[in-house]
């Protein structure tokens, strides 16, 4: 265990966290934009979001890679504004995690969403709330249990997310290489020792949050 | 003092929209909206709070406009300050009592909320229910608290959507007396959406009827429900009775008119109609009594004899046709069914008294 490489471990769970994060903000907010307001074309951007569910991992990354790449204008621009190029950096890895958890989080948190009596809502507005108030203080705890699910299952996918990962990150060890990138490489590589105890952390550590969250949860009555 | 003039067209799945044109006036204290299901009645409360936005009309309370198309006015929901108590109550199932009862009281901050809340909760006599959650209170209680989170806002107009229609008589009366006390204070107009009858007589001053979509009649709650002047009307407070009839002798001095059926006579109430004149005249099938002998020492002034001609039983009552010349519909209890032995072709005594006779316009 001793050569054991931390390095995959650790970028795995900054990623996974800072990921689910991010998806779980855009997630409400996309969400609610699906589940309460009425325009043209609701259900085209669903379908987009969506559509990383249904895609291999590697057609995503391929997608990213041409949008988000060195050559592409999205690209360049960032490249010109922040001075480093996106993709193939720990940036990246956390936007292909993101990418992977986010249709988790929209359509579990969309349906909850629209499963919000209306009536409760009304009552809200008719005490006078404004639409951010009965937002936070009734629609989002009415959904919490259907959040909280939704959050644990994009973090278990952001902190599984292979095949994105590899397209857009890459497999640069000690930059990009993330956890489940490091077990491939190693076993590719016939490093089995390394590959056992990565596996091994990963999963306890997985084991161990998704254990804690469910404890959290329950004790709050989630 | 509410004024509203309000009209809406919904579309429905059969095709054929509902169209919404009411107009009345309301003043404090309650107003019972009665009618049958789908005339409007939840639609009519939910445009007074802003839930629904009518096409076209205008609305006030005590002076200031609500809603005015002509002016593109519509006040939101969350600025007109109405209580509004939903059919399900609504609670706020993750909130406690006393976080439901002081969420309208945002505004006030967190003492003078908890000040107000206070006193609405002694005033509804829930006080000790402070901490519980609403599922674990029983159907008054929720109640109770709904109607305090409805009116500690102190709202210029409260909306009740058939708010008592799961309690017994007996916690309805306990519940309305409060809410009668406490708005003696305060004198709001109050809206109540009932199809129960005995919750129209028993608690509404004033009464609004409705019937798809338009209000058809309106005043003391007891001269629309029990003395139903037009025909329509009749048949939608479940007058199952309506006979064209032709008065033959006019007493007077007896208060009453005797009138020809078509096959049988019987005694109404007197009006200045002349002798010949055509009328209509209807009786509830509640109102008439079965008699298996020919009942004597009767104040009432029609007796006639029949034959059962149909029976038909439901739930807790059973349904009669009696032949008399003319068929009277007539409902009895299953017990009074039994205990008379009533069985079709059974020849039978129908007791009535001359003042259940509604006169028909």
């Amino acid at each position: 265990m001793s050569s054991v490489d931390w390095f995959p471990i650790q970028l795995s769970f900054q990623v996974a966290f800072i990921a689910t994060g991010v998806a779980l903000l855009m997630g409400i907010f996309l969400a609610w934009v699906l589940a309460r307001l009425k325009f043209l074309g609701k259900e085209w951007i669903d379908a987009a979001i969506t559509l990383p569910l249904v895609l291999p991992p590697t057609v995503l990354g391929y997608y990213l890679l041409v949008v988000l790449g060195q050559r592409s204008p999205l690209g360049k621009s960032f490249e010109r504004f922040f001075g480093f190029q996106l993709t193939f950096t720990p940036l990246a890895a956390i936007i292909a995690a993101t990418i992977h958890a986010l249709p988790l989080m929209v359509k579990s948190v969309r349906a909850a969403f629209e499963e919000v009596d209306p009536v409760l809502e009304n009552v809200a507005r008719t005490l006078g709330a404004t639409e951010l108030r009965l937002f936070i203080t009734i629609t989002l705890p009415l959904c919490r249990r259907a959040v909280m699910a939704a959050t644990v299952l994009a973090f278990a996918r952001a902190l599984g997310d292979f095949g994105v990962t590899i397209m857009i990150a890459g497999n640069i060890p000690g930059k990009t290489q993330t956890a489940s990138v490091a077990i491939y490489d190693a076993v590719q590589a016939g490093r089995d020792n390394e590959a056992f105890w990565l596996v091994v952390i990963i999963s306890v550590l997985s084991v161990f949050i998704l254990y804690t969250t469910n404890k959290l949860g329950k004790s709050r009555g989630i | 003092m509410l004024q509203a003039s309000l009209f809406k067209r919904f579309g429905t799945d059969s095709g054929s929209p509902f169209i919404l044109h009411v107009s009345f006036q309301v003043k404090a204290g309650i107003t019972i909206l009665f009618g049958p299901s789908g005339s409007g009645k939840t639609l009519t409360l939910k445009m007074v709070a802003g839930i629904e936005v009518p096409d076209l009309g205008i609305m006030s309370v005590n002076g200031e406009c609500f809603f005015d198309s002509k002016q593109g006015i519509c006040v939101p929901i969350r600025m007109r300050n109405v209580g509004y108590v939903f059919q399900n109550l609504a609670l706020f199932p993750h909130l406690t009592v006393l976080q439901n009862v002081t969420y309208g009281l945002y505004h006030l901050g967190k003492a003078n909320g908890l000040k107000r809340a206070g006193k609405a909760l002694e005033d509804f006599q829930i006080k000790g229910l402070a901490d519980r959650m609403p599922e674990n209170l029983s159907g008054g209680e929720q109640q109770r608290v709904a109607l305090a989170r409805a009116l500690v806002t102190e709202p210029k107009v409260l909306l009740l959507d058939e708010p008592l229609s799961a309690l017994d008589m007996g916690t309805k009366r306990s519940i309305m007396a409060d809410l009668n006390r406490i708005n003696q204070k305060r004198q709001i107009p109050i809206l109540y959406v009932t199809h129960d009858r005995a919750e129209a007589l028993g608690l509404g001053e004033h009464l609004l009827l409705l019937e798809a979509g338009k209000v058809v009649a309106e005043g003391q709650p007891i001269e629309v429900l029990e003395r139903p002047q037009k025909e329509t009307i009749a048949n939608l407070l479940g007058v199952e009775n309506i006979f064209d009839a032709a008065i033959i002798d006019k007493h007077p001095e007896r208060g009453t008119m005797t009138c020809d059926l078509g096959g049988c006579r019987v005694e109404v109430p007197y009006t200045d109609w002349s002798a010949g004149q055509p009328l209509r005249v209807g009786l509830r099938s509640g109102d008439i009594l079965l008699a298996v002998q020919k009942p004597l020492g009767l104040s009432a002034q029609n007796v006639l004899l029949g034959k059962i001609s149909g029976m038909k039983s439901f739930d807790y009552e059973v349904h009669l046709a009696v032949e008399c010349g003319v068929t009277f519909k007539v409902t009895l209890t299953r017990n009074a069914t039994e205990s008379l032995q009533l069985s079709p072709e059974k020849e039978v005594w129908i007791v009535f008294k001359t003042h259940s006779w509604h006169i028909l316009k």
